[in-house]
C-alpha cells in the first residue's frame, strides 16, 4: 500500500507524517495527526511565552492547574528522571537559560538542575520546587510523535510513519528505511524500522545554528550521535540522553533496563564498524 | 528467506557515493486544498516587485527578498475572500525546500506546508554486517538501498530558514497586498 506524506515546520524542526490508504483520506488523517502535534507543542513549548510549561516555570513554586496532556508528559519525564538516576533530567531548564540556549521568561532566581523530587503532581495540578525550571524539549517531541500516531490510528489509518526531526515511529505493516545523519553531514543507512520508535541525539563539537539540540551533563564527553530504539518515541528520545551520558561500557545495559535498545553509539577512533 | 538475508549481509557494500535526499509531498493544487479546504476558487496573479518594495520587505522581516517576482493566489469561497496562497523556496547551504503558505486577509499565517524537500550530502553506504545488527533487533528486513527515500534520524535539524522565509512572505503581503 502506498504511503502519502505531508511535511510541516513544527516543534522547531521539520515534521514528516506519512499514512497508508487512499490519498485524500490519508492526507486528511495526517491533518488530524498534525493537530495532535500542535496540541503538544502549544502546551509544552519552552520558547513560547504562553505555553502551559512557561506558566508552570514562572509559578514560583505554586501549584498550577495543567491539561491532561501536559500532566501525562510531566509524569513520564519525572519517572524517567528518577529511573535513570538523573542521566535523563527534565529539570535542566535553569542551566539552559543561564547558557543562553533557552529564553528567560522572567523566571527569577533559578537553579541549574533539579531532580525528580522537585516535580510534584497532585490531581490536575503540578508544582515545581522554587528555582526549578522544567525543559521537556526532546521528550516532548517524542511524545508529540506518539500522540500523532494515536491520532492516525483513531482515524483508521492502517499503517504509517512519523518523523519529527529525527524522532520517528512506524506502525502497521510498513517497514521504513531509516538512515542517520552523522555530525559531518554524511548519511548512514541504519536498516528498516517496523512497529517501533527510534530517536537520535547529538553532542556537537561546537555550536551550530543548523542543529539547535544540546546535551548537558557533568564531565568531559566525546561528541557524537546516539540512536535508541523503543516501543514509544518519548522513551527512545529520553534514552538517547541516558546513552550519551552513561559510561560507554554501561550504556547498552542501562538503556535496555529502561526499556530501549541502543542501536548505535558513536564510533570511537580505531574501533571497527562491528 | 534466511539464506537471502545471509547473502545480503555477507555482501561487501558499495563505498561512498554522493546522493540527494529528495522527497515530494504535495502538488500546488493539493497544497491549496490542504491550506484552504473550503475554497472553490484560486485566482492566480504575479506580483512584480520594485527595488523599494524589496527594501521594505527586508526592513520589515529582516530577510532579503531575492526574487523580483512572486506568484500569489487569491483564495475565495462563494466570492468571499479567504486569504492568500503563496509558493516560495528556501535555499540553504544543504537544503532546497519548496513550500506553500496561507496568509489571512489580515496578514496572519493560517498554515504552512512543505511541497518538496531536497538535501544534498555525502551518502555513506556502510558495511552490511553492521546493518544486520539493527535489523536483527526486531525490525524488518525489507530495506533495499536506493529503493526508498530513508527517514533520517540524527541531530535535530532546525527549521529556522523556513521560519525566516515565512516572515518574509508576511512582509511581502504587508507591502504588496494590503488594500
Amino acid at each position: 500500500m502506498t504511503l502519502h506524506a505531508r511535511q510541516k515546520p513544527l516543534l522547531g524542526t521539520f515534521v514528516d507524517i506519512a499514512a497508508a490508504g487512499e490519498r485524500l483520506t490519508a492526507l486528511r488523517a495526517i491533518g488530524l495527526a498534525f493537530d495532535a502535534i500542535e496540541t503538544v507543542h502549544n502546551a509544552l513549548s519552552f520558547q513560547s511565552t504562553t505555553s502551559e510549561l512557561t506558566r508552570l516555570n514562572r509559578a514560583g513554586g505554586q501549584w498550577c492547574e495543567m491539561s491532561a496532556v501536559a500532566r501525562r508528559i510531566i509524569r513520564l519525564a519525572r519517572g524517567m528522571t528518577h529511573a535513570s538516576g538523573g542521566l535523563f533530567n527534565a529539570t535542566l531548564g535553569g542551566e539552559l537559560v543561564r547558557r543562553g540556549l533557552l529564553p528567560d521568561h522572567g523566571f527569577g532566581d533559578v537553579c541549574n538542575a533539579g531532580a525528580a523530587v522537585d516535580i510534584g503532581i497532585s490531581g490536575s495540578c503540578v508544582r515545581l520546587s522554587p528555582g526549578t525550571v522544567l525543559s521537556l524539549d526532546g521528550i516532548a517531541k517524542g511524545f508529540a510523535v506518539d500522540s500523532a500516531v494515536a491520532a492516525l490510528m483513531r482515524a483508521g489509518v492502517p499503517a504509517g510513519v512519523i518523523n519529527a526531526g529525527g524522532d520517528m515511529r512506524a506502525f502497521g505493516h510498513v517497514v521504513v528505511p531509516v538512515a542517520r545523519r552523522e555530525l559531518d553531514g554524511s548519511v548512514t543507512p541504519l536498516g528498516g524500522l517496523q512497529r517501533g520508535a527510534l530517536a537520535s541525539s547529538a553532542r556537537l563539537p561546537s555550536p551550530d545554528s543548523r542543529y539547535p539540540g544540546h546535551i548537558l551533563g557533568a564531565g568531559p564527553f566525546a561528541s557524537g550521535v546516539w540512536t535508541v530504539q523503543a516501543a514509544q518515541c518519548w522513551r527512545a528520545d529520553a534514552l538517547t540522553k541516558v546513552a550519551s551520558l552513561a559510561p560507554a561500557q554501561d550504556a547498552c545495559a542501562l538503556v535496555e533496563k529502561l526499556g530501549g535498545k541502543l542501536v548505535m553509539a558513536p564510533q570511537r577512533e580505531g574501533e571497527a564498524a562491528a | 528467506m534466511n539464506r537471502n538475508l545471509g547473502l545480503l549481509f555477507a555482501m561487501p557494500l558499495l563505498g561512498i557515493t554522493q546522493s540527494v535526499y529528495a522527497k515530494d509531498y504535495l502538488s500546488v493544487a493539493e497544497a491549496q486544498a490542504v491550506l484552504f479546504p473550503t475554497a472553490d476558487t484560486f485566482l492566480e496573479n504575479v506580483l512584480t516587485l520594485t527595488k523599494d518594495q524589496k527594501k521594505a520587505i527586508k526592513r520589515l522581516s529582516g530577510v532579503r527578498q531575492r526574487w523580483d517576482e512572486q506568484k500569489v493566489w487569491r483564495a475565495e469561497a462563494g466570492g468571499q475572500f479567504l486569504g492568500w496562497f503563496m509558493v516560495d523556496e528556501v535555499v540553504g547551504k544543504h537544503e532546497f525546500i519548496t513550500y506553500a503558505a496561507a496568509i489571512s486577509p489580515e496578514g496572519h499565517v493560517l498554515g504552512v506546508e512543505v511541497m518538496s524537500y531536497r538535501e544534498t550530502h555525502g551518502y555513506q553506504v556502510m558495511e552490511a554486517g553492521w546493518r544486520a545488527h539493527f535489523v536483527g533487533k526486531g525490525v524488518g528486513d525489507a530495506f533495499k538501498l536506493n529503493d526508498d527515500v530513508p527517514n533520517i534520524s540524527g541531530a535535530t535539524l532546525s527549521c529556522r530558514n523556513m521560519t525566516d522565509g515565512v516572515h518574509r512572505l508576511l512582509a511581502l503581503a504587508e507591502v504588496m497586498l494590503k488594500p
